[in-house]
């Protein structure tokens, strides 16, 4: 799932908004437009990352462009980005563009028996 | 006996959802770019046994008994009623925003439509009157508000308040706030 010179990308939903539904909105959208790149200071020290910078995340299914934001409450060989964000609709225009699409970086292949996606993979990340 | 209002905020049920913050806009008609109501997150920090802890603040007004907003309103348009919620009469305020500097939780902010000082008051001109808690605490999904009345030894607010730990911010100043916080001192993905 994930090369020695990549990291685990792991995913979550925020509390704010309802998966992807609202990120248009204005009330929501004024409270948390957009998403951060989770990251260890260890890990993003390594790579010369400092808190706020704009990093790449990549792998062979995308590549997505965030900000870095540097915290202990991720691992150290694993990064983090909310998910509902990184809209890729034009009509969205209050949400369209912010923040990584974390979608995007997940593998395309589903689960023999209940059909359910893989939530993980291996990015590697440097600084955009 | 007149009531005495005052609220819970449990830091171990708040997910800083902001849930609170948009019921408030909508019931009160808060006016864009100013809040009368948000929950910052605070972290992580570590605590002594290790592990990691968010702390969710709630910042709006505590309703204090001992109001450092009303003691230096020039025209007492800043007022506590008789169930000791403090509010601003638009009417008699000259805008000094004496009251805004003198609050030491910050909680006021300046309308920009009537220019006077505006701040949480319980829901009092909206969902009180009806008979209804305030907005924060219905729309809450994981329950951590509880509000109530201190002076009746049976409500729900005394009742965790007589089980719980709670703690009250910047009690040293004398303020008497009546919103209490039953702290996280936990931490840790169990908390």
């Amino acid at each position: 799932m994930k090369e020695d010179d990549e990291l685990f990308f792991i995913q979550g939903k925020t509390a704010l908004h309802t998966n992807g539904h609202t990120g248009n909105i204005p009330w929501l959208n004024n409270a948390m437009p957009t998403n951060a790149v989770w990251i260890h200071p260890e890990t993003a020290g390594k790579s010369g990352i400092k808190n706020g910078d704009k990093i790449e995340l990549s792998n062979k299914y995308g590549k997505q462009i965030g900000e870095a934001l540097l915290t202990e409450g991720i691992r150290k060989d694993t990064v983090f980005a909310y998910f509902g964000f990184g809209h890729v609709s034009k009509g969205l225009k209050r949400a369209y563009g912010k923040g990584v699409n974390s979608g995007s970086l997940l593998p395309h292949f589903t689960s023999p028996v209940v059909g359910m996606n893989l939530h993980t993979s291996g990015v590697k990340v440097r600084k955009a | 006996m007149p009531k005495k209002y005052g609220m819970i905020h449990d830091d171990n049920l708040c997910i800083g959802c902001q849930a609170c913050s948009i019921a408030c806009r909508a019931e009160n008609r808060v006016p864009e770019s100013v809040y009368r109501l948000q929950v910052h997150i605070k972290g992580p920090e570590q605590l002594p046994n290790g592990t990691l802890k968010y702390t969710y603040h709630r910042q709006s007004c505590v309703q204090c008994e001992n109001t450092p907003c009303v003691s230096v309103c020039p025209t007492k348009a800043s007022h506590k009623d008789e169930n000791g919620i403090v509010s601003v009469d638009v009417d008699l305020c000259v805008g000094c925003l004496y009251c805004v500097a003198a609050c030491p939780y910050q909680a006021r902010y300046v309308d920009p439509v009537t220019k006077a000082p505006g701040k949480c008051d319980f829901c009092k001109e909206t969902r009180l009157g009806r008979g209804e808690e305030p907005a924060c605490v219905t729309v809450c999904p994981t329950d951590a508000l509880i509000f109530g009345d201190l002076n009746d030894p049976k409500s729900a607010l005394n009742k965790v308040l007589s089980t719980k730990v709670t703690m009250r911010n910047k009690e040293s100043l004398g303020t008497n706030p009546k919103l209490f916080i039953v702290p996280n001192r936990r931490g840790g993905i169990e908390s």
